[in-house]
């Protein structure tokens, strides 16, 4: 069951986006290409379909009891009758660029990026 | 003529002998456990020789996949379902190729030279699959550089496939 339009799809992946680049939301691995968010009264999970960080990913919203409520995919297309191209490309970066960002959150990447600048600091100070 | 050892003996104390016993179950200690590990060495051995031999035989299984592979993604190419079916083939190119290329690593099955371009050639179709879906190239652009790859490793791939069939029908007496 669709339980969300194209255009809703679009919209939430749009916004989780804001908020992850915010730093609003507290993403965890839940493995090295799957990531969870707790968000209130529903959660999701956003992973790689393949296991390997790129296209399709699959965005699954869940409520707070655990049973899903919906999916999103980079399968996902605007409806036929009215085809969308702008948002439809707009969608799979946006979709895509969650994802990234999702993992360098979840895996604390800038984090282990920043300790090991700090260590060649330590090393070249006299 | 006086039998020095029986004087040395009369004159050990109960001491000496059991210091002598101790020696002497030390020694078969140390044999023992040398015997135990030369025992554990061979079937250490054993071991990884009954690996390296299933994995060759594990081989021989997967790689005909390359071809099917080839295959598979010239017919998508070909069909109007291209960008569906594209991006599962990439998947499972990706998936294979890595598989392969760490066993090859693990058991030395081949050279490095076609590890290098099996996990190249991985990547490179997990990027044509991305493509595919933030483009609106046709699958034939997308996957260009990819089918560039995987003329070269069908190459390897092959000779590959020539030695592990030498080697599995050799060990079992099968030679041709």
């Amino acid at each position: 069951m669709n339980v969300l339009t194209f255009e809703q799809k679009a919209e939430y992946v749009a916004r989780l986006l804001h908020l992850s680049r915010s730093g609003k939301l507290g993403w965890a691995a839940v493995s090295e290409h799957s990531f969870t968010v707790h968000l209130g009264r529903s959660f999701v999970e956003l992973l790689a379909r393949d296991e390997d960080d790129v296209h399709p990913y699959l965005l699954q919203i869940f409520r707070a009891d655990g049973t899903l409520l919906t999916q999103v995919s980079s399968e996902d297309r605007p409806d036929p009758a009215a085809p969308n191209d702008a948002l439809e490309e707009r969608f799979l970066l946006e979709l895509g660029r969650l994802y990234a960002d999702a993992k360098r959150r979840a895996l604390r990447i800038d984090e282990a990026v920043a300790e090991v600048f700090a260590d060649l600091d330590d090393l070249d100070t006299p | 003529m006086i039998d020095t050892s029986f004087v040395l003996a009369a004159a050990w104390t109960r001491g000496d002998r059991l210091g002598l016993v101790g020696l002497v179950i030390t020694i078969i200690g140390f044999l023992l456990a040398i015997f135990q590990l030369q025992r554990t060495v061979r079937a250490a051995e054993a071991t990884h020789e009954v690996l390296v031999r299933s994995s060759r035989t594990q081989m021989l299984f997967l790689l005909p996949q390359f071809r099917q592979i080839e295959t598979e993604l010239d017919y998508a190419i070909r069909s109007d379902q291209g960008r569906e079916l594209a991006p599962r083939i990439l998947a499972s190119y990706a998936h294979l190729a890595n598989e392969v290329a760490g066993m090859i690593e693990v058991y030395g099955l081949a050279d490095a030279e076609t590890v290098t371009l099996l996990r190249t050639s991985s990547r490179t179709a997990s990027e044509a699959k991305d493509q595919l879906f933030v483009t609106r190239k046709k699958v034939v652009e997308v996957t260009r550089v990819f089918r560039q790859e995987l003329a070269a490793v069908s190459v390897h791939i092959s000779q590959v496939m020539t030695t592990q069939q030498q080697q599995v029908l050799g060990r079992t007496g099968r030679t041709s």
